[in-house]
């Protein structure tokens, strides 16, 4: 049963150079920024960015799965892009229903990049991601940087909003 | 010339451009879909092994497929707006950033690969000035060729940065 609050999270990733790649084959984006890490450095990206549109199609994804789920039609769905995918990266996506409006639910969907950084195990770093190697974490977000334990040890990763969406599924 | 302040630029709300034309084809429609995870028999075809040509004839196009026929052609087809005297809208489309869309399906008809084509037309919908960047808000239209079906119905906000306007 679908109400005002019902939340769900899917995860996908993590985004890889062959991803960006088959995501610039299929959409005719071929943006080197995208595709040439030599071209997106000298552009000041320090290495390639995925496409906004990729995250955004993760999302588009589960906002239709989850229409179908509640019998319902997606009608609407958009996004404002507030920041970056790089390749090691995992796109959170949290779907909740905001309101329920005669036969429309009012959909958020926030969409989120965790970057990982680093693997720690019994106090020694067992490996490090491309993310810390290159730098991909600016001074503004080191309070984004957060740990979590996993099966492998402790993962030092950085959470931050990549899409800040909506939708409308007529049920 | 006259000066480029947010009045001279709201001469351009109103103002149509295009169409742009984009070819739809199934085996398209079903790699878009794959290229973003999403494996639903309704937007993609597994190709079986040894199977030449899978039929691709029952798929629709999916939900996020309308930012490959609506923001790159149509886009570079504001870069050529100009007002009365021939000055381009934008000087630099280099300058352009996209901040956010908007697809509007309700109404709309499904796109198919039997459909063959999309058209796109452009309306600038808004434009001002803060914070001394030229914010645009577009909307798009997306039909087939006599206009008896609607596929989508697009609205994208972007900004253009010093230089661009």
């Amino acid at each position: 049963m679908v109400e005002v609050g019902t939340h769900v999270l899917k995860i996908d990733g993590p985004v890889t150079r062959e991803t960006i790649k088959n995501y610039a084959k299929a959409s005719g984006d071929h943006n080197p920024i995208h595709v040439d890490d030599d071209f997106a450095s000298k552009v000041g990206l320090n290495g390639v960015i995925a496409h906004g549109m990729l995250s955004f199609g993760y999302g588009a994804h589960h906002l239709n799965d989850f229409a179908e789920e509640c019998n319902g039609q997606l009608i609407n769905l958009g996004c404002e892009m507030r920041g970056m995918v790089r390749p090691g990266d995992w796109i959170l996506t949290h779907i909740t229903v905001k309101a329920i409006n005669d036969d429309i639910l009012e959909i958020e969907m926030i969409q989120n990049s965790k970057m990982p950084l680093k693997l720690e195990k019994d106090g020694k770093q067992i490996e490090t991601f491309e993310a810390l190697e290159k730098g991909w974490v600016s001074e503004k977000e080191q309070d984004l940087i957060k740990t979590e334990e996993t099966e492998n040890g402790t993962l030092t990763y950085r959470e931050a909003l990549v899409n800040k969406g909506w939708g409308k599924i007529r049920i | 010339m006259t000066e480029r302040n947010e009045e001279y630029f709201k001469q351009f709300i109103g103002y149509e451009f295009g169409p742009d034309k984009y070819r739809i084809k199934g085996k398209n429609l079903s790699a878009y879909s794959a290229a973003i995870g999403d494996k639903n028999p309704k937007f993609y075809v597994e190709k079986k092994e040894g199977e030449e040509k899978p039929d691709y004839s029952k798929i629709v196009a999916h939900p996020a497929y309308a930012a490959t026929y609506t923001i790159p052609g149509l886009l570079m087809q504001l870069s050529e707006v100009k007002d009365k005297d021939g000055n381009k809208l934008v000087k630099n489309i280099g300058k352009l950033l996209h901040t956010s869309q908007e697809y509007n399906y309700d109404g709309c008809d499904p796109l198919t690969p039997a459909d063959r084509k999309v058209f796109t037309v452009g309306k600038i919908v808004d434009l001002f000035i803060k914070n001394e960047k030229l914010w645009v808000e577009l909307l798009f239209t997306s039909t087939n060729a006599d206009k008896t079906k609607t596929f989508c119905r697009t609205t994208i906000k972007g900004l253009l940065r010093k230089g661009g306007f």
